[in-house]
Formats: C-alpha cells, sequence, structure tokens
C-alpha cells in the first residue's frame, strides 16, 4: 500500500492543526500555513496520525490517498523453459486468477482515491474567516 | 528522424514545398505574411483572419492521418508545449489515452502575459491553422469534441476563432464538435488547471490536484491541455513531416519558434518567427536593435533576466538557454535599454503578479504582496542588507508551496534580478541614487490590483 499524504493549500487557512496531530510530517511556515515535509509515512502509527490530522483540520485541505502497491506483470515465458523455471517465473495465483481484479501494468499512473471519506469540496469566498482577518 | 511518407500520410504537395528553400543553418526572422516565415505564412497582419478558402489552397485539407499516426508525428517530432513548460506533448497524450476514461480536449489559447502576443496572432489571423492542429490531436486522443478557451476581453482573437469554427461548421470540414470557450480576464485564469476547472464549473482559479490532469482532471477525466501555438505547430508539421518541420529550428528547439518582443523594441507586441539556429542577437537585429541592449527579460514576466551581451549571443534553444539558467518560456524577450533601472521594472512587474493571484493560497496571500513590498523598498533604495536577506529567505519559503506555480515564477523572476544586477543591488543597498528613477516605464504593465487589500472575491474568476 502506498500512502500519501499532501495538503491542499488552496484550502488551507492556517489552523495549524495539522502539526499538532502529525507533527513528523508538517512543517509550519512562518504564518502558520502547513507543508507536508513526510509524504509517506511508514508504519502504522505515523499513519495512524496523519490521518488523525486530516480528520481533524477544519477546512479538510489535509488529504491522505493510498493505492495499492503495483503488482508486477507476469512475463510471458518462451515455450523452450522447463516446467520448474515456469513455475517459479509466472505469478502468483491469487493474481493471475482473479481477471476481474487484474492489476493496472507498471508505469501505468494510477488515480489516488480519498480515503479520509472527505468530500474536497472549494471553500467559497467568503464563508472561511481566518485569511479575511489575516494581517500582512 | 523519420519523414511524413514513412507514416502512410500524403507528401506536402508543391506549393507548400516552395515555402522553405531548406537551406541547413540558414536562420530567417519574419513577422506575419513576411517572406521566409513558414507558420505565420500567408496574408499580412492587415488583413484579418485567413479564410478557409485561402488556408486551404495554401495548405491542402486536414492531413488524413489516424490516432496512431499523429501519435507517432508528435513523438517523432518532439514537439513540445508552447505555453511556457515545455513539455512534450507527445507524453500528455500518451499519459491520457492510457488513464481511464475519455480524455478532454483543451486549447489555451487565453495567453495572460500582458506583453505576449503570440497565440492571440495566430488566432487573429491563422485560426484554421490552431484549429487543424487540434483537429489533429483530437484524432490521437480518439475524441470528437475539443474546447479553445480564450480571455473573455481579447478582441481580434475571439473574433479570429468564432469565424473559423464557424466557417468549418457550414463547410463541414471536419468531424470535431468545437466549443469557444470564453474565461475571465486574469493573470492566473490562463493556467491550465484554471483552464479546465473553468470549462468544467465556471471557476477561473487555478486547482490543486493529487495527480497530473493528463491522468485525471477537473472533470475525473484525463485532461489535455495544450497551447495555441502547440496546435497550431503540429498543424504545420502534419503538413511538413517530422523531419522538415524538425529542421526549421535547432537542437533542443525543433520547429520555428514565435516570440513576442517588449519593452525598448522598435514596435512592442511585435510577433516574429524565428527559423533555423538564430540567436536573440538575430531577432533583435532583424527587428531594428543594432547593439546589445542592457539587459533582457527571457521567456514572459515569471521569467528570468539576462544581461544584453549575454543575451544577444545566446542561441534561442531551450538547451543553451538553460545552461544560462533561462529558458524559452512563452517566446517572451523584454529589452530594458541602457539608461532604465532593472530593480525598477522587476519591482512593477512583482508588484502586478502580486496582485493577480487568485487569493488561494496563504503562499500568494500573504507571501507575495510582502515580496512586492520588498522588491519596492530595495528599488527606492529604503532598503539595508538585513531586510534583502529577509526579502531572500521569504522567497526561499515561498518556493514550491502554491496550488499552482504563480509563486514559483515571481521567486524565480526575483531570483534572477538579484542574480544578475548584483552592482545596482549593491548601489540601491549603499543609498546611491538610481540611474534610472527618471526613465519611463519600459514594459507595459498593467495596473496591478492592491495586493495588500486581501484576496480577490471569487467572482473576479467566474
Amino acid at each position: 500500500m502506498t500512502v500519501r499524504v499532501r495538503i491542499d493549500p488552496t484550502l488551507c487557512r492556517g489552523h495549524a492543526i495539522c502539526a499538532l496531530f502529525f507533527a513528523e510530517g508538517v512543517e509550519l511556515d512562518r504564518w502558520g500555513f502547513g507543508k507536508v515535509v513526510d509524504a509517506s509515512p511508514s508504519g502504522r502509527r505515523a499513519l495512524r496520525r496523519a490521518r488523525r490530522a486530516a480528520a481533524a483540520c477544519p477546512n479538510g485541505a489535509v488529504v491522505v490517498t493510498e493505492r495499492p502497491d503495483p503488482v508486477p506483470v507476469p512475463v510471458p515465458v518462451p515455450e523452450v523453459a522447463s516446467p520448474t523455471r515456469v513455475a517459479r517465473r509466472t505469478a502468483p495465483p491469487e493474481a493471475a486468477g482473479t481477471p476481474e481484479a487484474a492489476p493496472a501494468a507498471v508505469g501505468v499512473p494510477v488515480a489516488f482515491t480519498r480515503t479520509d471519506g472527505r468530500v474536497p469540496a472549494r471553500v467559497p469566498d467568503g464563508t472561511d474567516t481566518t485569511m479575511d482577518t489575516l494581517r500582512w | 528522424m523519420i519523414e511524413l511518407r514513412d507514416l502512410g500520410a500524403p507528401a506536402p504537395d508543391a506549393s507548400t514545398a516552395a515555402l522553405w528553400p531548406g537551406t541547413a543553418g540558414e536562420v530567417r526572422v519574419g513577422g506575419p505574411g513576411e517572406p521566409g516565415t513558414v507558420l505565420l505564412s500567408g496574408p499580412g497582419t492587415g488583413s484579418g483572419p485567413e479564410s478557409l478558402h485561402s488556408h486551404r489552397s495554401r495548405w491542402g485539407g486536414l492531413p488524413g492521418l489516424d490516432g496512431a499516426q499523429v501519435l507517432a508525428l508528435l513523438r517523432a517530432a518532439r514537439l513540445d508545449g508552447r505555453g511556457g513548460g515545455g513539455f512534450p506533448v507527445a507524453r500528455k497524450v500518451a499519459a491520457a489515452l492510457t488513464g481511464g476514461g475519455r480524455p478532454v480536449l483543451l486549447v489555451n489559447a487565453s495567453e495572460s502575459e500582458p506583453a505576449s502576443a503570440k497565440d492571440a496572432t495566430l488566432c487573429a489571423l491563422r485560426p484554421h491553422l490552431v484549429l487543424d492542429g487540434t483537429a489533429l490531436l483530437a484524432t490521437a486522443l480518439g475524441v470528437d469534441e475539443a474546447v479553445v478557451h480564450l480571455h473573455r476581453s481579447a478582441g481580434p482573437p475571439v473574433a479570429g476563432i468564432r469565424g473559423a469554427v464557424e466557417e468549418r461548421r457550414t463547410m463541414g470540414y471536419d468531424a470535431v464538435a468545437w466549443t469557444v470557450s470564453l474565461g475571465p480576464d486574469r493573470y492566473v485564469s490562463g493556467e491550465a488547471s484554471a483552464v479546465a476547472g473553468f470549462v468544467q464549473d465556471g471557476d477561473g482559479r487555478p486547482r490543486f490536484a493529487m495527480a497530473p490532469m493528463a491522468v485525471e482532471g477537473p472533470s475525473g477525466r484525463p485532461t489535455v491541455v495544450v497551447n495555441a501555438e502547440t496546435v497550431a505547430q503540429l498543424g504545420l508539421l502534419a503538413r511538413l513531416g517530422a523531419g522538415s518541420w524538425a529542421s526549421l529550428g535547432a537542437g533542443t528547439s525543433p520547429g520555428p519558434r514565435l516570440l513576442t518582443l517588449a519593452g525598448a523594441v522598435d514596435r512592442p507586441g511585435q510577433v516574429v518567427e524565428l527559423i533555423g539556429p538564430g540567436t536573440v542577437g538575430d531577432v533583435l537585429f532583424a527587428t531594428g536593435s543594432r547593439t546589445p541592449p542592457a539587459a533582457v527579460l527571457v521567456g514572459g514576466f515569471a521569467g528570468t533576466w539576462l544581461t544584453g551581451e549575454e543575451a544577444w549571443q545566446a542561441p534561442w534553444e531551450r538547451a543553451a538557454l538553460e545552461c544560462l539558467g533561462s529558458g524559452p518560456g512563452c517566446g517572451l524577450l523584454g529589452v530594458l535599454p541602457h539608461g532604465a533601472c532593472a530593480l525598477v521594472e522587476t519591482a512593477r512587474v512583482v508588484a502586478y503578479l502580486a496582485g493577480e493571484s487568485a487569493g488561494q493560497c496563504g503562499t500568494c496571500v500573504a507571501g507575495l504582496p510582502r515580496l512586492a513590498a520588498g522588491m519596492a523598498s530595495l528599488a527606492g533604495g529604503s532598503f539595508r542588507r538585513r531586510g534583502l536577506r529577509r526579502m531572500v529567505t521569504l522567497g526561499d519559503e515561498l518556493l514550491g508551496s502554491g496550488a499552482c506555480g504563480h509563486p514559483d515564477g515571481v521567486v524565480r523572476l526575483v531570483r534572477s534580478t538579484l542574480d544578475v544586477f548584483g552592482d545596482d543591488v549593491v548601489r540601491h543597498l549603499a543609498g546611491s541614487p538610481c540611474r534610472g528613477a527618471d526613465h519611463p516605464p519600459v514594459f507595459a504593465v498593467p495596473v496591478p490590483f492592491d495586493a495588500g487589500a486581501g484576496p480577490r472575491p471569487a467572482e473576479h474568476f467566474a
């Protein structure tokens, strides 16, 4: 499973809550806008913290996506190969046996799917509070 | 290099073959309709959009290529995007074909760069070349509809494209269902994701995305956004063949190239076509300059500065320009005359760009006005060393933190200004009087929005 954490900068309003929950993966700039430094957290704990940060963001700006690892496409085996070598070089039976779940070929871009249950809605201007009161 | 004949398409007819005498290494520069041009050949500037009849008699009908042939042609010619990014079109198309769903084809003719006019010139004078290339790209993507997007208040280009689409419809010239989309006149609304988003839901602000648009655009379908000059080049490429077309360019920049001149030139806004391995000096010489200027802003407002001598000898070719830390960008040559102050000019450009943000990301809302204020202080001579250091740090922090490349472009311009005009910076820091303080503005920059007044309302981008 490849996990990717990103912050949608168009939604981020600098609440900085993500940095509380996911401190090791998010860095705040001088105004409190988050920047992801560890986009692919490894380990269950880090992933859980990233998910919490995504759930806690009031603007839904933290996006955690995941996609299955690409399964290598079985290499076509020439007929001259011995039976034992054929058995070794073909894909595992569960990958080859389910044609409806056939994985995309390696290198083909697969769209990430959002798994945190949030709707990536664009915040209409005027409804968000912090940006208007931000001092510059 | 493969010839068009290898792809099973008809050879170019005699009328087009006569257009390029084909002397290797020959450099030619010319405006619309001037001798020696290829992409801009035909009637001159004053005659308005070229009619379909005239276009067909000069170039022949739409080449009968199938999708695989068009893709092979794009690969063989290594056609690069001409909007500023320089991304290979073949890779965009290939990504869209392997992605899920029916691709969306968008032609971005909304030339946001205030000083650039090449796309406007093409749409106003050679609309059928743009539409021919679009039709071929639609074939490559296996779709039968295409959207041409322009800025709402762009007069002649909109009229040119609309008239050309109408002509094609009445004649049944191609099988493409054309849509002309008119979007907001804002600078960032010409960005690719903003164009795709506007066509999808009427919001012309750049978008954040997890995947490249060619894989998944705002509509959820693979979205291919190409610049108007890029498709016009494809229209030409399909007639000439990959080898002949590429030989009109140089090295890593195959094909003819369009450039817009701005600043201290005889005719600011003049668009010329460069053929062969020419330098920036060749282009400036052909348009009336005789000696190197003080400096040249290369590649657009979000581009880079080169000193006059450096630029004069720089070949207009991607690899060569990248060696100098620059790039062809959207093909703008902004000429700074001797006696003008680059810091003052850059401060005006940065103020304009900072005000043109969509006000979505913290980077633009909080960062760019400060960067603009810093440049203004530097140009005005009220900066000391610490202020300059802070501004450089701010630029480093802003880089790469927005949803689109807008802040990156501004930071790039500021960085290259500090790099190239180090002597001027030192003089300004020391409080010495600026040589160019009384010089009239060189670049015609639209009146900037007050960048400190907060984010733009969403209505500005609808």
